[in-house]
């Protein structure tokens, strides 16, 4: 294989499938990505297809702009690569030039010779389905973007349950859930779809890795089409033209797990309610946090009815004490006082840029809920303070 | 080395009593005459010499030390061993067939107490098993049994309590005591004493009933020394071993100290001693002779405490104790674990499991929290790993007193430790020793609620507290989580028990499906991943 690459395109290319590179792997291929250069059938520039994988999530994306000499495929180490094609910032082109297991790399002034693993032994990344008839839809690429940076803050990390540390995504019909929870809080998003086949509502797990992956890629793109089979979750980004790519596919298995029952939590009979500009609540929540610690984390809010003010302070021992008030757009309820950590909050916030938001609740220790609109639904427990 | 701790009132100028030292001891006094007695008026007063009650002016402090107390208690609970020569810690030799002892087999246990008919073999405490072996080949060897020797140190704790209501345990068979003010109630238990004589002898009266009512309700023997100060008091009772009993009144002091070797001063450990040594100083009294001001120059901190106790200087009890920063409990596995075995690590979140449920234990007791919690694994070649983890953003759990929160992380930093920071090496040895610690302790409780939880949150409060009372009652051991059952097994194998069920009557209550849903720390999300 023998490429001319544009550097700047490349870069971007081998930092985004990077993202899925298995950095420790027991199969040393899965640290590396693949290249594989194709050239045009009407003899232009032809275009290169980098393709990676972790053996749960794998990517594929192409790219024109590279004039291709000779066809071909390499392996070539990720970390080494990115390293190079960062580090050689004076050229304009990068020449990839490899001979089986070993891929030079050549700069104006600069030669690296790296050592690879043979092509063959790296997996398939898989094809989308087309016209299988597998359960598969197609949604705008803002609207899904939306769902996934209002449901993915909210997953478990590293939890050993691990459905939830993935995103259950429910379909049925055009409408589309996708619900996320650490088990302290629980974030649903909701949108519809544009078009879709497969029949009944059909859920699954998607690892959070796979849907941050899947958000990076969706800039710059209109359209994505969404399939899920048996074990695996595949999306195409049509149109794209990420880093000039032709096409990219990103697949992930599916978590294998039973999520929580979700609607159980959800309160129902929630009778405070308190309408604020999502702005003026996310900064009074901010400053009240500067005078949290360790030892006492959670902000205390106080509602009031006369007042129609929202007063929030927080206390941190041998530190100091802080009190913001907020006006309420609207207030609807009895007085109530109830705690929380402050970042629940301001995590949520932040996915609801310029809008109104309302929390409901009922008692101290019962969950509050922050609603943004009909698609926006994020149930937080409180902190016990005493 | 000086220890500040020595004397905590050398500081201030005159001991003038104040007020509130008045109240105090009043206090104090109707605390201790509303108690029950129970010690017997019996031992003649014999005069010592003394001008009435300027004999006595200041504090009194008692230091009471258990005789050998681990082997002791193995004598009571074994009267055929009596006398013979008894060693708590490691097992006994192994023989060959010719009768010769296999040292290779002596493991690597050390000696935690022998009694006096030992220590006649030159057994002493922290010995390892192969040199006691070799100098008591026929002696009585028996394992450590930790939870029968807390329950007889509660007892004796609890005896102390009808005398005082200041006690200060500074271990499992030592204690302070302070009879500063009690005159007047001993005065009550000796009524025809002579006044003169009793003004100077009263300590020493009260801690004979002491050790007398001790050694009837518990069968166990004790050694008292009392003296102005704790420095005093801690000599005394070393004074005269086993079952002695001696008083320094303030004017005796410097006498008593005078008549001891320099290495028996508490604080003067053999280095100390070196350096005395070779500054001149060979006895207490070449410290004594000197004036206080030269033994601040000369000596520093060190000279100066010893100075002052030694002229009779009122002290107090070892000062409450500090803040506690962290609670720690770890466990020495009597083998050696596998990292590799599923089997092994098991066991060692089992005992995690266990030693979790005595900290919150502890915890709770004491009405704190914790924020961070860490866990220690120590491999059979002594390297050690602590990992430690927040309670905090991640968790979202804040801080807590509940096993059920904690146990989660530790199951996730043992985790950790063993596939991640442990080396091959580390892995191969093999795991010695594990241990949880709770740090960030504050008595501030913020407990971030779980979905689902709301109605369970009393629930679980108010089963822990009921499990805390039977504990409180029956020991700790007498209720399990369900987890822990592995690592408890296991224990009750190289834990003989039968005096526990049989001298005591204890009840055995172990309720593992009762208090497995205490554990489970998802209660939310239990009965959906039961098929898991």
């Amino acid at each position: 294989m023998k490429v001319i690459c544009d550097r700047a395109a490349l870069m971007d290319a081998v930092n985004l499938v990077s993202g899925v590179v298995a950095s420790r792997s027991p199969r040393p291929q899965l640290t590396c990505i693949k290249f594989d250069a194709r050239k045009d059938g009407d003899g232009g520039a032809g275009t290169i297809t980098l393709s990676a994988t972790d053996a749960e999530i794998s990517i594929r994306m192409s790219s024109a702009q590279a004039e291709v000499q000779k066809e071909g495929e390499a392996l070539i180490p990720a970390d080494k690569l990115r390293q190079i094609v960062s580090a050689e910032d004076k050229d304009p082109t990068l020449t990839l030039d490899s001979d089986g297991e070993m891929t030079s790399i050549r700069g104006a002034d600069a030669h690296f010779k790296v050592y690879g693993y043979p092509p063959g032994d790296f997996p398939e990344v898989p094809d989308f389905p087309e016209d299988s008839g597998d359960d598969s839809f197609a949604i705008d690429a803002s609207t899904l973007s939306t769902l996934i940076s209002r449901t993915t803050f909210s997953t478990a990390r590293e939890n050993s349950r691990y459905a939830i540390n993935g995103v259950l995504m429910r379909r049925e019909g055009k409408k589309i859930e996708m619900v996320a929870t650490d088990g302290r809080r629980l974030a649903l998003a909701k949108a519809s779809a544009n078009e879709f086949t497969g029949d009944g509502p059909s859920t699954c797990i998607v690892p959070t890795k796979a849907l941050t992956m899947a958000n990076k890629l969706l800039s710059g793109c209109d359209q994505v089409r969404v399939a899920v089979t048996d074990n695996q979750i595949i999306f195409k980004f049509d149109d794209s033209d990420v880093a000039g790519a032709g096409g990219t596919v990103l697949a992930s298995n599916l978590v294998d797990g039973t999520f929580p029952p979700y609607q159980d939590v959800i309160p129902k009979d929630q009778d405070k309610r308190a309408t604020f500009a999502v702005e003026s609540l996310g900064s009074a929540v901010r400053r009240a946090a500067l005078l949290t610690n360790e030892e006492s984390r959670g902000v205390r809010m106080a509602f009031g009815k006369d007042t129609q003010a929202l007063k929030i302070s927080s206390r941190a021992p041998e530190m100091g004490e802080a009190e913001i008030n907020v006006e309420m757009k609207s207030f609807d309820g009895d007085d109530i006082e109830i705690g929380f950590n402050p970042a629940f909050i301001t995590d949520a916030l932040k996915v609801l840029p310029g809008e109104e938001v309302m929390i409901e609740m009922k008692a101290p220790n019962k969950p509050g809920m922050i609603k943004s609109g009909n698609d926006f639904v994020y149930v937080v427990m409180p902190v016990n303070l005493q | 080395m000086p220890d500040p701790d020595t004397q905590p009132d050398l500081a201030s100028p005159a001991q003038q009593p104040t007020q509130a030292d008045a109240d105090a001891r009043s206090r104090h006094r109707a605390d201790a005459r509303s108690t029950d007695r129970g010690a017997r008026v019996g031992d003649g007063v014999r005069t010592v010499g003394g001008t009435g009650e300027s004999a006595w002016g200041g504090r009194v402090i008692a230091h009471l030390d258990l005789d050998c107390f681990f082997a002791q208690v193995e004598e009571l609970d074994d009267p055929a061993i009596r006398g013979k020569p008894v060693i708590v810690g490691p097992p006994a030799p192994t023989r060959f067939p010719n009768g010769r002892i296999d040292f290779s087999r002596s493991g690597r246990g050390i000696v935690c107490t022998s009694n006096y008919a030992a220590r006649a073999f030159g057994v002493r405490t922290a010995m390892p098993a192969t040199q006691a072996h070799r100098l008591c080949p026929d002696g009585v060897y028996r394992p450590c049994r930790g939870e029968r020797y807390r329950e007889l140190s509660r007892e004796v704790f609890a005896v102390c309590e009808d005398f005082t209501p200041r006690i200060r345990p500074v271990g499992i068979d030592e204690c302070y005591l302070d009879f500063s003010g009690l005159a007047r109630w001993t005065r009550g238990r000796y009524p025809d004493a002579d006044p003169e004589v009793f003004a100077h002898d009263w300590p020493r009266l009260l801690a004979s009933d002491l050790r007398d009512a001790i050694e009837s309700r518990t069968g166990l023997t004790a050694s008292i020394g009392v003296g102005p100060n704790r420095f005093i008091a801690k000599l005394a009772s070393d004074y005269d071993k086993p079952r002695g009993l001696k008083a320094v009144a303030p004017r005796d002091c410097s006498a008593f100290v005078r008549g001891l070797k320099l290495g028996d001063l508490r604080g003067v450990g053999p280095k100390t001693r070196e350096r005395l040594e070779r500054l001149g100083f060979r006895t207490p009294s070449d410290i004594l002779d000197l004036t206080r001001q030269s033994a601040c120059e000369r000596l520093g901190d060190l000279g100066r405490s010893i100075w002052d106790a030694s002229h009779g200087k009122d002290g107090d009890l070892p000062d409450e104790r500090e803040q506690r920063k962290s609670i720690s409990r770890d466990r020495t596995f009597a083998e050696n674990i596998s990292c590799s075995s599923g089997d092994g690590r098991r066991e060692m979140l089992a005992t995690l499991s266990r030693l979790s449920a005595k900290a919150t234990y502890s915890l709770r007791k004491e009405c704190l929290f914790a924020s961070s919690v860490s866990v220690r694994v120590r491999f059979a070649d002594f390297s050690q790993i602590q990992h430690d983890r927040s309670l905090g953003a991640e968790d979202g759990i804040g801080s807590t007193d509940q096993d059920a929160d904690i146990m989660p992380v530790v199951e996730r930093l043992l985790e950790e430790t063993l596939t991640r920071r442990a080396s091959q090496k580390q892995l191969r040895h093999g795991v010695r020793l594990v241990g949880v610690k709770l740090g960030g302790l504050s008595a501030l409780r913020q407990r971030q609620l779980r979905l689902g939880e709301e109605e369970q949150v009393d629930q679980r409060a108010s089963v822990y507290k009921v499990a805390d009372e039977i504990r409180r009652r029956l020991g700790f051991d007498a209720l399990s989580i369900g987890r822990s059952i592995e690592s408890d097994a296991k224990r009750s194998r190289h834990v003989p028990t039968q005096h526990d069920a049989s001298d005591r009557g204890k009840q055995q209550v172990n309720s593992p499906q009762g208090m497995d849903g205490v554990d489970d720390p998802e209660l939310w999300l239990r009965r959906d991943l039961s098929d898991d």
